[in-house]
This record gives structure tokens, C-alpha cells and sequence, in this order.
């Protein structure tokens, strides 16, 4: 078994994650077609660097990136 | 009877909280503390000291400005003067979400995506006017 990598939709519940083992090309392929079906409807993705604080914008979904947060779209209040 | 009654309504309560809930009105508890707990990972360290004091926690954005965001779910984020005075006050963010989650993604879009996020508050009714305050062009 490889890496466990993960991302996080934030929702109404907090988040719901979603992970994958990095070597299973099943596993990955689901991931990334939810993060496809996520980006398609306005989401921002987030790759975080919790130790850091950080993050990077992510458009594009890459398997090797331990934590990613997926953020709903931003609209003007 | 008034035990009945009693029951009923305290029924008829929970109900309509799950429907706000559902509706995005009232915020389960649990919910907000998983989004506390992320946000908590999601901060630097000066910013998490600040967020446990005071509820509130400065970011920087790309053009050297400063915000603070505030809990709150309307105008929440303060844009501050250098003197550290509010000279206005944004608001954006995503929909349907507890507040430390609306709080963390209004963290990652001011440090990361500073203009886009300026220009989509610079939309809303909530957004106060610009006075003194860095304008991005694009």
C-alpha cells in the first residue's frame, strides 16, 4: 500500500474527505474525477502545507499532493 | 395532556431545527467544530495564538495589505489602514458553509488570489466603499 493522500470539500458538515492510495490507479482515478466534477462548478482548490499555515492554488489535480482543501465558490455577501 | 403537549413541542423544536439546518440556517455544532479544528491546522502559528485569543486573525495578501477576519458571516473581514485602523470592510465568501470553514477559505483566497477575491466582494451590498485602499487592475 502506498501513501494515503486526501482532499477536503469544505461543506455544510465541516468538510468531507476524500482519499486515495497513490498506487492504486483505481483509487486515484475516482479522486480525480471528483476534484474534475468539483473545478467544473466553480470550487478552488488549495494545496496546504498545514505545518506552514500555507496554501498554493491548485487547477489542477495532482495525485502527489497530500492534502488539498476544495473550497465552494466565493460569491459577494 | 401537558405531558404530551410537552413532548410534542419539544418534537415540533428539533424539527425545525434540522430544517434550518438543512436550509443553512442553523449551524449544527458538530459541523462547526470539525471546521474549527481544520482551520486551526490551516494557520500559522501567530495566526492560530491570535484566532484563540481574540476570535479573529490577520492575513496578508500578495499586494502587502493587510486583513483581519473576523467570526462573523456579514463584512466579516476588515480591511486595516497601516496605522491598524478599519478603513473598510469586505464581504465574500462561499455559501452553506460553518463559519471557521467561510473563515479559512476567506484565509487562502486573501493570502494566494488577492484581487479576484477583492474584485467579488467589490460586488456585494456587504462590501463598503474603497477609501485609501490598494486597487488591482485586470
Amino acid at each position: 500500500m502506498g501513501a494515503m493522500n486526501e482532499f477536503k470539500v469544505l461543506d455544510p458538515n465541516g468538510h468531507t474527505r476524500t482519499s486515495w492510495d497513490t498506487t492504486s490507479a483505481e483509487e486515484v482515478e475516482n479522486a480525480r474525477r471528483v476534484f474534475n466534477d468539483l473545478m467544473s462548478r466553480g470550487y478552488r482548490a488549495f494545496r496546504v502545507d498545514t505545518g506552514a499555515g500555507e496554501g498554493q492554488p491548485r487547477s489542477t489535480f495532482d495525485p502527489k499532493d497530500k492534502e488539498t482543501l476544495l473550497v465552494p465558490p466565493i460569491r459577494a455577501g | 395532556m401537558r405531558l404530551f403537549r410537552y413532548v410534542r413541542n419539544g418534537l415540533e423544536r428539533m424539527l425545525a431545527m434540522e430544517r434550518f439546518a438543512e436550509m443553512g440556517l442553523y449551524e449544527d455544532r458538530r459541523a462547526r467544530e470539525r471546521a474549527r479544528q481544520l482551520l486551526l491546522r490551516c494557520l500559522t502559528p501567530g495566526q492560530r495564538a491570535e484566532f484563540e485569543r481574540t476570535g479573529t486573525f490577520k492575513v496578508r495578501g500578495r499586494s502587502g495589505q493587510h486583513y483581519r477576519i473576523t467570526y462573523g458571516t456579514t463584512a466579516n473581514i476588515e480591511v486595516l489602514a497601516p496605522s491598524g485602523t478599519v478603513c473598510r470592510r469586505l464581504c465574500a465568501g462561499p455559501v452553506g458553509v460553518p463559519i471557521p470553514a467561510m473563515m479559512l477559505a476567506q484565509k487562502l483566497m486573501l493570502e494566494t488570489q488577492e484581487a479576484e477575491f477583492v474584485r467579488i466582494a467589490a460586488r456585494g451590498p456587504g462590501t463598503t466603499p474603497a477609501a485609501g485602499f490598494p486597487q488591482f487592475s485586470g
